[in-house]
């Protein structure tokens, strides 16, 4: 196996598509981990901010998926699945498990809890439009979340996408336009509420 | 033709795309009789305003902040981990616990066949150890003569 710690021969794997780079890796060649780092290492930390909202944790989590490809890359099988696929999967079951962690502290015994919600019209006049499709997406199912995460905001085709929650193309489609419904209808539902607002 | 309905025009953009180019010309040409109805156009019209909002969604403002010293942080983890080499220069409890990841094989069809030819291969050998040492009447010993004193606690029940 060539390796990759020379500076040209890291300029080289740079044409080197991300399968064989990560056999590199498995021989512990940090140049060909540099190449995938500088190639999707910005593209997941976005991907663990859109689900989780949280940029210092989405930092972590994706810092801690880089260290499993570094230390354990020997068990990516290429025959099984893309680099990507595989990857998706660790970044995004990792954001899942920490979003279950996270649940909210109950409330002490008697507190009444005071409405700090904003109605339709303060939401659209300070956050604009896009805070309510924010909500909308938020409030998703998990696996509606995923999916609208993976398709709109991570640019994956319905294949790639498919894979990454281990679904068949048509449950994945099923999935996707379910969730779309509820977002249409959210958005309707707030578009009508403002206009209530308004008079 | 049958008229398209909005779950078919819905589950033919998500399948196909957003371009009707891309549309099989079939499925393409029932879409356009769709879009010319009132609640087709609606549907459209509602559809449009969702992709741009996701769209517009999609990049996010501060995408690029910090990028530099998180790429840093990840390039420094060479350094911090140490790989593990599975099969490698592995300790004691490394090739125990290597064992028993491998336990599942001992039930393959060639797992099954190699247990049975060490089990007869152990057998055969036993055996044939066994049959090697000469009888030695001195060092049997008959346990059952230590058990009663006399013939006679045979009978007691016949009393």
């Amino acid at each position: 196996m060539i390796c990759l710690k020379s500076k040209s021969l890291r300029q080289k794997s740079e044409e080197l598509d991300d399968e064989t780079l990560v056999t590199h890796v498995a021989a512990a060649d940090r140049g060909a981990y540099a190449v995938l780092v500088h190639r999707h290492g910005l593209r997941y930390r976005a991907l663990a901010y859109r689900m989780l909202g949280d940029m210092a944790l989405a930092e972590d989590l994706v810092q801690e998926a880089f260290v499993k490809l570094w230390t354990h890359a020997d068990r990516f099988d290429a025959k099984k699945a893309k680099f990507t696929t595989w990857f998706h999967r660790i970044v995004v079951n990792r954001c899942l498990d920490e979003k279950r962690k996270r649940t909210p502290d109950p409330l002490p015994e008697g507190f009444d809890q005071q409405d700090e919600a904003d109605n339709a019209e303060d939401i659209m006049v300070t956050d604009g439009a896009n805070n309510v499709l924010r909500n909308a997406v938020s409030n998703l199912p998990e696996r509606q979340r995923v999916a609208v995460t993976l398709s709109y905001f991570d640019g994956l085709s319905n294949i790639e996408a498919a894979e990454v929650m281990d679904l068949k193309l048509k449950a994945y489609e099923s999935l996707l336009m379910r969730a779309r419904a509820k977002l249409r209808d959210e958005l309707e539902g707030s578009k009508n509420g403002l206009l209530a607002v308004l008079g | 033709m049958k008229p398209m309905t909005i779950e078919e025009f819905e589950l033919a953009r998500v399948a196909h795309g957003v371009d009707m180019a891309d549309w099989p010309s079939d499925i393409a040409e029932r879409a356009r009789q769709f879009l010319t109805t009132e609640e087709g156009a609606a549907f459209a019209a509602a559809e449009l305003s969702l992709d741009a909002q996701l769209a517009d969604m999609a990049a996010p403002k501060d995408a690029d902040a910090g990028a530099d010293a998180f790429l840093d942080r990840l390039l420094d983890v060479p350094a911090q981990h140490t790989q593990v080499i599975e099969g490698g220069d592995a300790g004691f409890l490394s090739t125990l616990t290597g064992l028993y990841r491998d336990f599942r094989n001992l039930f393959s069809p060639i797992g099954a066949l190699s247990q049975g030819l060490a089990y007869a291969l152990v057998l055969v050998v036993g055996v044939f150890v066994g049959l090697q040492q000469p009888y030695d009447e001195e060092s049997s010993l008959d346990l059952s003569s230590t058990l009663f004193s006399s013939s006679a606690d045979f009978y007691v029940g016949d009393q």
